[in-house]
């Protein structure tokens, strides 16, 4: 597709769109969001690349296979369960750490956190499997 | 390091060095395969330097929580009978790798993942004999099973169907011993052993006491290749030299042993157990000695003589006196020497003189002297002839049969069994060891093999001399192994000679009878080709093939490729939850109907958006009204106050709609003409589900308070999983191995669509 509003939408679109979508991961354990919503709307922004550049596009804005998000993804999840295993008392045990920079900045860490990013790769992976399988063929 | 932490640092090291084993061979060579050979060398000394508590009945022991919640700790403990079995693996297993490190010669890739695994199994089996509770001696057993799979199966090829009957037999009897661990652990209220054992007296006398006894048998009678599982074990024979070697001649198949001397303190004794397990080993013992006598390929003829030794002990150890353990506990050792010993002599025949089929092997004693020397040692301790280990076993475990108490039939049949099974043993060891060095030379140039090469063989076949020589050390051990499993110490000890007494008698028949059947080896073999049993991987692959087709039958229905047939089901499921959501429900009970004018709007929309989709003609058109219907409903949820609901709609409405555009690529743009009958047959399906799915929620909508889960969902999600977004702590906190669990399905899928759209892909173009 080469229509100026779309090559134009899809430049200034995007990098706000995965800010959007990290934002969502973030912010996942207090308020409306996570990792499988902000890997949807990363995906989003997959998908609209992809819409305009075609598969070259998509491979230039995630150079990486779909595969090693998909296997990272789990490997994060799982590893997060066993380090709770190894240091806590069970497999996917929870663990909260705040961290206080300064006085304005407060971050808070948690082990779901982690795990969330888990989920976030894996669906994203699977999203951007997907678009590979079924787009390829287009140039 | 304290003793019991010594357990636990085995088992994480031995990993971490068979993780390290795979990198290093294909980086240096098959040589690398040393280090975990070292490695072997240094648990065995560091487990033997155990062996003063262990005698006292005080060996080490270590517990590390796991999961709590489940009642599973992973409790590590030796006493002499894992004292005797982590030994036998340690020692042989260091001897096999150092062969392997000259065995594989220059072909690395099978080197190294041959050695990483059978480090990675040799920890597996150090984690069965130490474990302590029920749990990990479970899981230890399943992992010993599926790497026997992989080793077995290598790179697939002919090994493929050898290891698939291996894992399905091997992991049904892990099955049984799961259910059987698992009734156990629950009538004793505790999943450790020892407290299993405390609680003995009431397990017996619990009407499943004869469910436990038997799965547990299933368990090892699979495991240790007995009749009627016996023929996986043949079959293994596919893997390379030094997995025959360990798994399927030295330790893995001594698993099922294992199982039974473990629970000989709450089952010997028992009748059925007792008369059960010596019988069945002895007819094996008997059986596959026989069959031996008619095999050419020198590993089949191992692998026979395998399962034949193997009924031998396992039926010391169900016999469960004093006696046939501290015999069992002797042959465990004296078998693992000189089988691991033969093993390792045949493949170095193999390699040298080009293949191991005793008709074509002859004289080879000339070319190979010192690897005939070798396996002359070993087979003497195979035939029990002395000053070998194999011959104190062997006077052992006739002694412990002919004492035998029970029915008065008993003792002269376990007997004749006994003195049936030792005269074939002495005839194919005899066959083995003369039809491979005896005779006349052969022909072409067979050179002897190299030093580094024959050495690991000639420690192991040496090893049962020295054991004989340090017989008062062995028989502490073996007695305390005894007495620890039969509760019943007894004065009897080891020794090279008991005096002229029945066992010798019984011993002297043997190897006349054996010599005289060997002397008549044309005939007896003539004999044994008429077959007469049909051939267990046969009835198992038939047996494999039906399960396969009834599967396939029972999956018909739903695997079609007409789309309405997949629909139907889930419209079907929509009527029947409305009716019976509808029948449960009664019309006093219904809340009233929440109408509100801005639920009105959102409904108009959504309502035009489905006559869009039902009457477009144009494939894009109807995707654009589902992806309005889909953004309907995102404001409906945002009217009922679900951001979080609203989020996900959107975003998954937006993909959805990309995707399905995506596959539009590939079929036409518009959707062909239906007939007029069809469309109307389709339409009363669909307002038929669709006002039963309708009225079905209805019904059972907003009819209970918040359920328990869900108001501890809400009181705990910030307490205890520092989250506000319920929903959120739910699937990475509280629920999170449901999502772990979930996301691998994801993984899996995606992989599943990749393949299938690239397998049809390919097949249209």
């Amino acid at each position: 597709m080469n229509s100026l509003i779309l090559r134009w939408s899809v430049r200034v679109l995007t990098p706000p769109i995965l800010v959007l979508s990290l934002w969502l991961l973030l912010r996942g354990h207090d308020a409306p969001g996570g990792g499988f919503i902000g890997a949807l709307a990363a995906g989003a922004a997959v998908v609209l690349r992809y819409m305009v550049q075609g598969i070259e596009g998509v491979r230039r804005m995630l150079p990486v296979q779909a595969a090693t998000l998909l296997a990272a993804g789990l490997v994060i999840a799982s590893g997060i369960g066993f380090a709770g295993l190894l240091l806590g008392t069970a497999f996917l045990q929870g663990g909260i750490a705040k961290l206080e920079l300064g006085s304005v900045l407060q971050l808070k860490l948690t082990v779901s956190l982690v795990f969330d990013v888990g989920v976030y790769l894996v669906v994203l992976g699977m999203i951007v499997t997907v678009v590979y399988a079924l787009g390829e063929e287009q140039a | 390091m304290s003793a019991g932490s010594l357990l636990g640092a085995l088992l994480l090291g031995g990993t971490a060095v068979s993780l390290f084993t795979y990198p290093g061979i294909r980086r240096f060579g098959p040589s690398f395969a040393y280090v975990p050979a070292a490695w072997l060398v240094m648990t065995t000394i560091g487990l033997a330097s155990q062996a003063p508590g262990v005698v006292d009945g005080a060996g080490p022991g270590a517990s590390y929580r796991w999961a709590p919640s489940a009642g599973a700790t992973l409790l590590l403990e030796i006493d002499a009978l894992s004292f005797m079995l982590a030994l036998l693996v340690a020692g042989v297993g260091a001897l096999v790798l150092a062969y392997s490190a000259r065995y594989f010669g220059s072909s690395e890739r099978q080197a190294a993942s041959t050695c990483a695994l059978l480090t990675a199994f040799a920890v597996a089996m150090l984690g069965l004999v130490f474990a302590a509770d029920v749990v990990s001696l479970f899981i230890f057993w399943e992992i010993t099973s599926v790497i026997s799979f992989f080793l077995i199966g290598g790179d697939g090829g002919p090994g493929r169907t050898a290891a698939l009957r291996a894992l399905l037999v091997t992991g049904l009897g892990g099955l049984a011993l799961f259910a059987g661990l698992i009734i156990c652990a629950s009538l004793a209220g505790s999943t450790s052993l020892s407290a299993i054992f405390l609680a003995a007296e009431p397990i017996r006398s619990s009407g499943l006491a004869p469910w436990i006894a038997g799965l547990l048998m299933l368990g090892a009678f699979t495991k240790s290749a007995q009749v009627p599982f016996h023929f996986w074990l043949p079959g293994a024979m596919v893997a390379p030299t030094p997995v025959s070697t360990y798994l399927h001649a030295a330790t893995m198949v001594k698993a099922g042993i294992y199982l039974v001397a473990r629970f000989a303190p709450l089952f010997a004794g028992w009748p059925l157990w007792t008369y059960t397990i010596v019988l069945v080993g002895l007819a094996t013992s008997v059986y596959a000695g026989l069959i031996a006598l008619k095999q050419y390929d020198l590993k089949a003829l191992l692998a026979y003589s395998t399962v034949s030794q193997l009924g031998w002990i396992i039926a010391l150890t169900g016999a469960g006196t004093f006696r046939s353990l501290l015999a069992a506990g002797t042959q465990i050792g004296a078998h693992g020497l000189y089988k691991a010993t033969l093993f390792m002599v045949v493949g170095v025949v193999e390699k040298k003189a080009g293949t191991r089929d005793l008709r074509r092997l002859s004289g080879l004693y000339r070319a190979m002297p010192w690897t005939a020397v070798v396996a002359l040692i070993a087979s003497m301790s195979l035939l029990g002839l002395p000053p070998l280990l194999g011959f104190v076993g062997k006077e052992e475990s006739l002694a412990a049969f002919l004492e035998l108490s029970g029915a008065s039939w008993l003792v002269p049949l376990a007997g004749a069994l006994a003195l049936l099974a030792s005269v074939f043993t002495v005839a194919y060891g005899l066959r083995l060891l003369f039809g491979t060095f005896g005779g006349a030379a052969g022909p072409g140039s067979t050179r002897e093999a190299p030093a580094s090469l024959l050495a690991a063989p000639a420690v192991a076949a040496l090893g049962g001399l020295v054991a004989v020589l340090a017989l008062d050390r062995l028989d502490l051990l073996a007695g305390t192994l005894a007495a620890e499993l039969s509760g019943r110490p007894e004065a009897q000890h080891l020794a090279l000679w008991h005096g002229v007494e029945a066992p010798l008698v019984v011993s002297a028949i043997a190897l006349a009878g054996g010599s005289a059947l060997h002397l008549a080896r044309a005939w007896v073999a003539g004999a044994l080709a008429l077959r007469v049993l049909p051939s267990g991987a046969a009835m198992f692959d038939a047996l494999y093939r039906w399960t396969e087709q009834l599967g396939h039958r029972l999956g018909e229905p739903f695997v079609t490729p007409v789309l309405g047939r997949h629909l139907a089901w889930v419209l079907a499921a929509a009527l029947g939850f409305g009716g019976v959501a509808l029948s449960l429900g009664r019309a006093a009970d219904l809340p009233p109907p929440p109408w509100r004018t801005t639920d009105l709007w959102a409904l108009c929309l959504l309502t035009i958006a489905c006559a869009g989709v039902v009457t477009a003609r144009d494939r894009l058109a109807a995707v654009s009204f589902l992806g309005l219907a889909g953004f309907t409903l995102a404001v409906m949820y945002a009217l009922f106050g679900a951001p979080d609901l609203v989020l996900t709609q959107l975003l998954i409405e937006t993909l959805t709609v990309a995707l399905v555009v995506l596959v539009f690529r590939h079929v036409p743009r518009r959707f062909s003409p239906e007939a007029r009958l069809r469309r109307s047959a389709a339409l009363a399906a669909a307002l038929a589900s669709g006002v039963a799915a309708a009225l079905g929620t209805y019904a059972v909508m907003g009819r209970r308070p918040p359920s328990d889960a869900a108001r501890y969902f809400l009181r705990a999600a910030e307490a205890e999983a520092g989250g506000k977004n319920v929903v959120n702590t739910i699937l990475v906190d509280f629920r999170a191995l449901d999502t772990l669990g979930e996301i691998t399905v994801l993984l899996v899928a995606a992989v599943g669509v990749y393949l299938l759209v690239k397998a049809t892909g390919g097949a249209r173009r």
